[in-house]
């Protein structure tokens, strides 16, 4: 008899990814919790996971797979999950909770809440309730906030989170740490960007983010004053040479995956990148992509010229991923991976994250409508 | 001569003067604010210049169009004070209704009797057959001067350098009169303007959102919207947020800088003859030569205009923002902010 596995946010980035590795490396039948939109949850979850599979380089025999083995319930983390127990066939092995709001604004701060914190609470009753072998939650290396130096893989319990989100990640993994019904793992991916190959990504927060509200701002002074920000460099207050942590969605799932099927008794993992670019050549990438001179990186804010802090409170979110140092212990990865885990494939260079923004950027222009500059 | 003039001039350039001051003029019909209110506050200007032909309804929409930007300042009290129809009073057209563009502030600038105006005109212009912008423009401007008994006619609209390219193509032998104040001021006193506020605005949202959200309601990007910006959008407007939101003077004084640089491009292709750059500060300081100068250049040929200079010269005044009066920081900021926009008039030998 197959493996059962359940599964929250299966049309999400990570989640997506998660089940088709799950569907080929095993021949586990998956139980999907998605909420149903304009379309039913079966079909949602099996649109967004064959548009993953044409546009992430898997073997197209994969969406027959979909069909068959995964299959969709309805719920909705802010609704009741509890009961759902009984839609579920008993002897679930694993359970996959990655969904979440990764939404960062303050006036979602209920509904961030309700669903990072809330929801991940109602996903340990659901798995309780089946009796699940084994919790897996898809958590952030940001989880570390403002801490810098060494971060290890360890239980988070006194952290400055820089924002909301990041605040209500730690939450969900202290509800987490503090049950003892389960064996739980938790998997703290950094910055997750496109597909290592194909460079498709399905969420555009993070580093997209960042990318988008370049644009967005760069738009805006166009409408200003037409060319000032191609003649002016922004300036920022960051820290040029240290990693930026972005690792491809594929790698994620594969040694999420990986570390589940290993016999590590650890239970905190780095899903994190060996080759990353330092902030600055990221940047420099970033803002060349949308046409502009690099920032100007200043030691101090009193530097700033007002659209310098204007733009440095649109970007303020992401001053986590720019400002202190972070080296991501992986001890723990690294020890359940083993040695053979190529990591070469997942490299993030200045190169090659060209092409990973340069497919945003395309995708941005066909989907993102634009109204021409009143004159 | 072209009997056809536009002032033009960056926001908060001391035009305003200029429409007053002509609307004492025997032989002037000064129009004012009328592009303003057609463009919404400029963030419409292609659609008040279709390309193909319309006829007179069409044109008519255009011109007595409920806007949605001008309209919902109406609705929460923070109207620009160009704004002259009675809209508080209840009157045809109030804050509920919305008032039509030409209404807020053209025709009661004219006349008393600006309804009944509206009427007037809707019948002249609904009469019309096929015919390009221009040609309608050209017909309502022409009409409403002998309408009112005058030869020449002046249309004059807050920040109209935005809309210069338009208005040279569609008015090839109009004359240009151009008023520069210094750029600071400019800029401090646009800050103090509800109007440009809420141009500033809308340019943040649209570019976020991909859409004008004061006509269309897709909210695809919303979640894209910083906090701070959400009491803008039509269907959750604060008049107290708005009134709380503050823009630096030195913001302005990029917008200044870029509307003077695209608006010099422009006047650049407009031949000598018909454009004229008056400094608002020398009506101010050498009032009576100016106004003297500007009115040899609108109404060669008048009678009337040695009389006139008598009569309104005591109306000029000297306006309250003053950049020095802001603290060291902000006046080197907004020295920077301006310093492309007077880099691009001294190549027109126009200095402070």
């Amino acid at each position: 008899m197959s493996e059962k596995i359940v599964i929250t946010g299966g049309t999400g980035f990570v989640g997506t990814h998660l089940i088709l590795e799950l569907l080929e490396q095993s021949d586990a039948e998956l139980f999907c919790l998605v909420r149903a939109k304009n379309t039913s949850a079966e079909q949602r979850l099996h649109q967004q996971l064959a548009h993953v599979i044409q546009g992430s380089g898997y073997a197209l025999e994969l969406i027959n797979q979909v069909k068959k083995r995964c299959h969709a319930i309805a719920a909705d983390l802010q609704g009741d999950i509890t009961s759902l127990a009984t839609s579920i066939p008993s002897g679930v092995s694993q359970f996959w909770h990655c969904a979440a709001s990764l939404n960062y604004e303050e006036r979602f701060a209920a509904e961030i809440y309700d669903i990072n914190v809330e929801g991940t609470r109602k996903a340990l009753a659901l798995a309780r309730a089946l009796n699940v072998d084994c919790l897996n939650y898809v958590s952030t290396a940001y989880v570390a906030g403002r801490n810098t130096g060494v971060i290890l893989e360890s239980t988070m319990t006194e952290v400055q989170s820089s924002n909301v989100y990041e605040s209500s990640k730690v939450k969900a993994e202290q509800l987490i740490y503090a049950q003892q019904d389960m064996k739980y793992r938790i998997f703290r991916p950094s910055i997750v960007i496109g597909h290592s190959h194909t460079y498709q990504a399905i969420n555009f927060s993070g580093m997209y983010g960042f990318l988008r509200r370049l644009i967005q701002f760069k738009g805006m002074m166009a409408r200003v004053q037409r060319g000032y920000l191609e003649r002016e460099s922004i300036r920022m207050n960051v820290d040029p040479d240290v990693p930026i942590n972005l690792v491809p969605v594929d790698k994620v799932a594969k040694q999420a995956i990986a570390i589940a099927r290993s016999d590590s008794n650890d239970t905190i993992f780095h899903l994190t990148n060996r080759t990353v670019p330092t902030v600055g050549e990221a940047l420099k990438v970033l803002f060349s992509i949308v046409g502009l001179p690099p920032p100007k990186i200043v030691q101090d804010t009193t530097q700033y010229a007002w659209i310098d802090e204007k733009f440095n409170e649109k970007i303020e979110f992401y001053k986590s991923y720019l400002t202190g140092y972070k080296q991501f212990d992986r001890s723990a990865s690294n020890a359940a991976l083993g040695e053979h885990f190529n990591t070469a494939r997942y490299a993030v260079t200045t190169n090659n994250l060209n092409e990973y923004c340069g497919w945003y950027c395309a995708q941005l222009t066909k989907t993102r409508s634009q109204v021409p500059v009143s004159r | 001569m072209s009997n056809e003039i536009f002032v033009v001039g960056t926001g908060r350039c001391g035009s305003t003067l200029i429409s007053n001051i002509l609307n004492h003029h025997p032989d002037v019909l000064s129009l004012s604010e009328f592009f303003t209110f057609v463009t919404d506050l400029g963030t419409l200007i292609p659609q008040a210049f279709p390309a193909m032909e319309i006829d007179g309804a069409q044109f008519w929409q255009i011109v007595s169009g409920v806007y949605a930007k001008q309209n919902i300042m109406l609705v929460h009290d923070i109207a620009m004070k160009e704004v002259l129809y009675p809209f508080k009073t209840d009157v045809r057209f109030n804050a509920s209704t919305g008032v039509p563009a030409i209404l807020q502030t053209t025709l009661p600038h004219l006349t008393p009797e600006y309804d009944a105006l509206f009427d007037q005109i809707h019948a002249v212009i609904a009469a019309r057959g096929m015919a390009t912008a221009a040609a309608h423009y050209h017909a309502l401007f022409g009409w409403l001067a002998a309408h009112f008994g005058k030869s020449i006619w002046v249309e004059r609209s807050g920040g109209s350098l935005r809309v210069i390219e338009r208005l040279y193509q569609q008015f090839p032998n109009a004359k240009f009169l151009h008023i520069v104040r210094d750029g600071r001021d400019c800029a401090l006193s646009m800050q103090r303007h509800n109007g440009f506020k809420m141009v500033l605005l809308i340019f943040q949202i649209t570019e976020i959102l991909g859409i004008d959200p004061y006509e269309s309601d897709d909210r695809s990007w919303q979640d894209d919207l910083p906090d701070e910006l959400i009491s803008f959008l039509p269907e959750s407007f604060s008049g107290n947020d708005f009134l709380a939101y503050n823009v630096p003077p030195s913001l302005y004084g990029h917008y200044w800088s870029g509307e003077i640089m695209a608006g010099l491009e422009i006047l650049d292709k407009i031949p000598a003859a018909q454009q004229l750059t008056l400094q608002y500060e020398s009506i101010l300081t050498d009032t009576r030569n100016t106004i003297k100068h500007m009115i040899q250049f609108i109404s060669p040929d008048s009678s009337a205009n040695a009389a006139w200079c008598d009569a309104v010269i005591s109306s000029v005044k000297r306006p309250t923002a003053v950049w020095k009066t802001l603290d060291t920081r902000e006046q080197s900021r907004l020295n920077d902010a301006c310093a492309p926009g007077f880099a691009a008039l001294t190549k027109r030998r126009i200095q402070w």
